[in-house]
């Protein structure tokens, strides 16, 4: 259960940094914020906060690979000298780690949640530019909530299809307890959703029927409201297939969610040409989920991180 | 390190007096603006879409050859932008307004970095590779720029251009306000320096405001009562006066609160001194504490899969 989620957590930010270095254009300089520090931008606490999770993931994530390789380190050909001081740091690790990784793991906890309030900060810098419906100084809230509420069914998603594909027992019995936090935290941020829309009165957009409207529409319907009423029956709860469709639906609105914050909602007044991703970019984003697939694939097969027994699940 | 239930608690009350405490301390937000700026006053009523501005801010700047000689006023035919090669464009707006000879009156428009007084590209950009200078100028130091282009989504007047042509070095490129020239050479601005008909005035912006009021005053036939870039964003140290209303030239209506306000305030109240994640770390650590004195090492409520 933790494990899958720790593993794309992992992987997933390696894959956003290396694509962010595909984006800036002076790859060779994204090292210089370490240098050159600039308080007031929320870019370079996004940029912090994902260096600082980058490290903590790799370091929750050790243990596992220790566990799978301690005693068994066997390097090829020249190599192998080194078989015995690898064996020896991996077997410091492994006295060392368990003991300090709660400090790890609550460090993950609250870089993440600042990491994703940042994420949602980037946008408040350009009041005239982002749509009122997703303009709000709640936007860091928003995110955090959401991302927060997006986390069992995440599991879920990622469990079903895991448990699917590579034909192991479903976790059910794990799964529907979790959901019923899954309402309430759904809930949370839906009310902070539709209450700010009611205080800033941005509903006056809602039937105008410009794209943006749509797709915030799309997104609190579909993505939010549908999936929580789902949930709430306790039919779908018991039900492999509908509690995953409803997850993925949740998943589903939250990717939408940050797509039009980012994409969609931002619509600079004077340069009409409307930024939508060139093909390039949507194929790299593609190619890089599409490697993400590939090595979740081979790293649950090779290390011990589905199904675990029990008393290991929550280390 | 036995933390108790109870203590655990009277721990969390401290925490949680501790985050009131500092919401409540935390500074409203302060401009950083220089207090006595240069600026350049644009008078429309004034410019003759000659474009020797253009021409004499490609030369100051070493910039790439146009396509176009600047001597050609067909390029005014459409509406440009400032981009990586040009930090500065004329362009023709007509609006409706006929002389007596019944030719349509034409305003031309110049456009550049307006060099705000709280510059929201200085506040955004991630490494602080653009700064607003003492004398005014918002400046741009490619020796710390990462190439990120948050500054062109900060920019309120979509300013800032990027070199999108060039894989490795990549700039980007806006109006330097002739820092250099200015600073250290004690010159006019390349396009102030040139324009034949004094449409670009410059100066101290406090004297630029009151020669743009004085000249408003003086004669309110000819201009609409508005000095742009007087208040919006916050003030900028360029300023236009117009005959025509500047929705009609393709100025954009901008709010008078400066653009980096509302990010700044919720980024310094949430992370001054880093109290909010030292906060959540000890009530995290509390959390996990509590859990296991009860046996059940299990507390790690950590939300996965997102990013
Ligand atoms: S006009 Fe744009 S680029 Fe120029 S100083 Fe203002 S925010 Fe920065
Ligand atoms: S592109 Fe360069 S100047 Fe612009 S925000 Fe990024 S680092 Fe700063
Ligand atoms: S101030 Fe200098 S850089 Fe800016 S438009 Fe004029 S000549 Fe060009």
């Amino acid at each position: 259960m933790v494990r899958p989620a720790l593993l794309t957590a992992m992987l997933g930010y390696t894959f956003v940094v290396l694509g962010l270095l595909v984006d800036i254009g002076r790859s060779w300089a994204i090292w210089k914020p370490m240098l050159y520090w600039n308080p007031t931008s929320v870019l370079f606490e996004v940029a912090m906060c994902v260096m600082f999770y980058l490290n903590v993931l790799y370091l929750e994530f050790l243990p596992i690979v220790v566990a799978r390789f301690k005693g068994r380190v066997a390097l090829p050909g020249p190599l192998a000298v080194l078989n015995a001081p690898v064996d020896g740091l991996l077997r410091l690790a492994d006295a060392v780690l368990p003991k300090i990784m709660w400090i790890f793991i609550i460090a993950g906890v609250v870089l993440s949640c600042m990491h994703q309030s940042s994420l949602g900060s980037l946008m408040l810098i350009a009041p005239t530019k982002l749509h009122p419906l997703w303009y709000t100084p709640l936007l860091p809230l928003l995110f955090l909530t959401s991302a927060i509420a997006v986390g069992y069914p995440m599991v879920v998603f990622e469990a079903t299809l895991a448990t699917t594909s590579l034909g192991l027992d479903s976790e059910m019995e794990v799964l529907t307890p979790l959901t019923r936090i899954t309402i309430f935290l759904l809930g949370t941020y839906l009310a902070l959703k539709i209450g700010d829309m009611v205080v800033r009165g941005t509903y006056v957009y809602l039937l105008d029927g410009t794209a943006q409207t749509n797709a915030f529409i799309v997104e609190v319907l579909l993505g939010v409201i549908v999936p929580w009423l789902m949930l709430l029956s306790p039919t779908v709860r018991q039900s492999r297939r509908a509690l995953f469709i409803a997850c993925c639906l949740i998943v589903g609105g939250v990717l939408v969610n940050r797509i039009n914050v980012f994409v969609v909602g931002y619509r600079p007044p004077i340069s009409e040409a409307n930024y939508f991703p060139a093909i390039g970019e949507i194929l790299v984003t593609v190619g890089l989920i599409a490697t993400l697939m590939f090595i979740y694939r081979f790293l649950v097969t090779v290390l011990p991180v589905l199904n675990q027994p029990k008393q290991e699940v929550s280390a | 390190m036995g933390l108790n239930r109870r203590d655990f608690f009277k721990w969390l009350t401290v925490a949680g007096s501790a985050v009131a405490g500092s919401g409540r301390s935390a500074h409203a937000w302060q401009s950083r603006a220089p207090a006595d700026p240069l600026g350049c006053l644009v008078d429309l009523t004034r410019c003759i879409g000659c474009r020797k501005c253009e021409e004499a801010c490609n030369r100051v700047n070493h910039l790439p050859a146009p396509d176009q000689r600047f001597e050609d006023l067909t390029v005014l035919d459409r509406k440009r932008r400032p981009d990586e090669r040009a930090y500065t464009v004329v362009n023709r707006y007509t609006s409706g307004l006929i002389d007596e000879r019944d030719q349509l009156v034409p305003t031309f428009v110049k456009l550049q970095c307006m060099h705000c007084q709280d510059p929201a590209c200085a506040s955004a950009c991630i490494v602080g590779a653009l700064s607003k200078k003492e004398n005014g100028a918002v400046f741009y130091d490619v020796s710390k720029c990462i190439g990120c282009r948050y500054c062109m989504v900060a920019c309120p007047f979509e300013i800032p251009a990027y070199e999108y042509h060039d894989p490795i070095t990549p700039r980007v490129m806006k109006c330097t306000f002739c820092y250099e020239r200015v600073q250290s050479e004690g010159k006019l601005p390349g396009c102030a320096e040139i324009c034949p008909v004094e449409a670009l005035t410059f100066g101290r912006r406090d004297d630029l405001l009151k020669e743009a009021h004085r000249r408003i005053q003086g004669n309110p036939g000819r201009y609409i009562d508005h000095v742009y870039g007087e208040k919006e964003v916050g003030g900028t140290s360029w300023m236009y006066i117009s005959g025509v209303p500047f929705e009609k030239l393709g100025f954009n209506t901008l709010p008078e609160t400066p653009m980096p306000r509302l990010a700044e305030t919720i980024q310094h109240s949430l992370f001054s001194y880093l109290w909010s994640p030292i906060v959540l770390f000890g009530m995290l650590g509390g959390v996990m504490w509590a859990s296991k004195d009860k046996g059940d090492r299990g507390g790690n409520g950590k939300p996965g899969g997102e990013r």
